[in-house]
């Protein structure tokens, strides 16, 4: 009795409190990470749905200009470079979103490493260890005097569950802290990136090239269409009519509310990257010493059911 | 070479404008107003390029991380089918360790182990 005692519930409890120790993630950083992946999976405000509408808007441009000339081969001309600047931009539309799109497949392999599954599938092959162990138990006990006690099969089966499901929260752990401080600077570089691009004046490529931003993009584009519209249409009293009118009065509201889109995509890359930098600050940080205290006496309660059915045991365990 | 992309623009609109006001003289002959109409279509062309180097160059901005963030999705991917089969191997074990216990709990019943 003595022997099995002091031998494999100290191992136990050594094994599991070593593995697991200030190592387990606490409820709180579970929150977080769940509370940034449901952020990121939530995520809809992608830039190129502005993009594909500045490609519209673009082109209309192109045909009020084209709408303004006699020569026919000018016409053509006009036509040809709108159709071929149009499908450019409509192809590079979908480019915008790729990197926000790999943010969301990061979240969502976030969630599955950080997801109670690997240790759920423990439990159901130790819960029929335990049955068999138990069989055997019983069989021993109906052959010999110094009986084993009933529960002790269950209990073997638990300290492979507790072994199990310590090692492999351990390892979660190690390899959730590993990505999601690796993942925040890339997060943090992708969507400042993704918001000088959107918003403010103008934007610096790696080469020292000065570009407008779509926010002044769209703002010169815009001005761009009024005044040619209000020369070449308006400026033509025979041109001047309901259509006309009505078209330019659509195309003004569309171009304030793809403004407001813009504006609405930013505000949320901006949500998306402090969702982010507060998961790793979480879990850089200490833990909340109220979390480690409940999870290890949560561990302590159940090795010491464990060792209690242990120190029941005859000892050696006799053959019958 | 450093451009400034958002002044070019702003200058090519501001030409653009000033030939289209042009081209609204009723004394123009067609000889003229053909020249007119084709200078039109060469500063569009260069607005036309203004731009499109411009959305170029927003999205080599935006995806300059890219490639980082898809070694991290294919590191965690593999994390993931790693600790899968920590959860398979440990089930292994417990299901070898399972049949062993069933195998002796049969041959005990039936007399093979243990003596009579």
């Amino acid at each position: 009795m003595n022997c099995i005692r002091t031998r494999i519930v100290p191992i136990v409890l050594f094994a599991s409190l070593t593995l697991s120790g200030c190592a387990v993630l606490t409820d709180s950083q579970v929150k977080n990470i769940n509370a940034f992946a449901a952020t990121a999976k939530g995520y809809c405000a992608f830039p190129s749905a502005v993009l594909r509408q500045r490609a519209d808007f673009h082109l209309h441009s192109e045909l009020v200009v084209a709408s303004q000339f006699t020569d026919p081969d000018a016409i053509d001309h006009r036509l040809d470079a709108a159709r071929k600047s149009y499908n450019g931009s409509i192809q590079m539309s979908s480019k915008f979103d790729l990197s926000l799109q790999l943010i969301q497949q990061y979240a969502g392999l976030l969630t599955k490493l950080s997801s109670a599954q690997y240790i759920t599938d423990l439990s159901a092959p130790t819960a029929s260890l335990g049955e068999n162990l138990s069989s055997l138990v019983n069989i021993y006990n109906s052959k010999v005097k110094d009986t084993l006690p009933s529960g002790l099969g269950a209990s073997i089966s638990k300290v492979v569950l507790l072994i199990g499901k310590t090692l492999t929260r351990h390892k979660q752990t190690a390899a959730l802290k590993e990505f999601v401080l690796a993942a925040d600077t890339l997060v943090q570089v992708t969507t400042r990136n993704l918001i000088t691009v959107l918003d403010g004046e103008s934007f610096t490529d790696a080469k020292g090239n000065t570009f407008p931003s779509l926010q002044s993009l769209l703002a010169t584009e815009k001005d761009f269409f009024m005044q040619s519209y209000r020369r070449v249409v308006f400026g033509d009293h025979t041109r001047i009519n309901y259509e006309s009118i009505k078209f330019y009065y659509d195309e003004l509201t569309a171009y304030d509310n793809t403004e407001l889109a813009r504006q609405a995509i930013v505000q949320a890359a901006k949500g998306l990257a402090k969702a982010h930098a507060q998961l790793a600050i979480n879990v850089r940080e200490k833990k909340d010493l109220k979390d480690i205290i409940a999870q290890t006496q949560q561990l302590i309660t159940d090795v010491q059911s464990v060792g209690n059915i242990f120190a029941g045991l005859p000892n050696p365990i006799k053959l019958p | 070479m450093n451009t400034e992309t958002l002044n070019a623009l702003k200058q090519v609109n501001s030409l653009i404008a000033q030939l289209q006001d042009s081209l609204r003289d009723t004394n123009l002959t067609p000889q003229e107003k053909g020249l007119i109409q084709k200078a039109i279509n060469d500063q569009m062309d260069i607005q036309d390029t203004l731009i499109q180097d411009t959305l170029q160059a927003m999205v080599d901005k935006i995806n300059a991380a890219n490639t980082d963030l898809q070694d991290l999705i294919t590191k965690m991917q593999k994390t993931s089918d790693k600790l899968a089969k920590l959860a398979a191997g440990i089930k292994k074990v417990s299901d070898v360790v399972g049949a062993l216990a069933e195998i002796t709990t049969k041959a005990m019943s039936a007399g093979l182990l243990g003596g009579a």
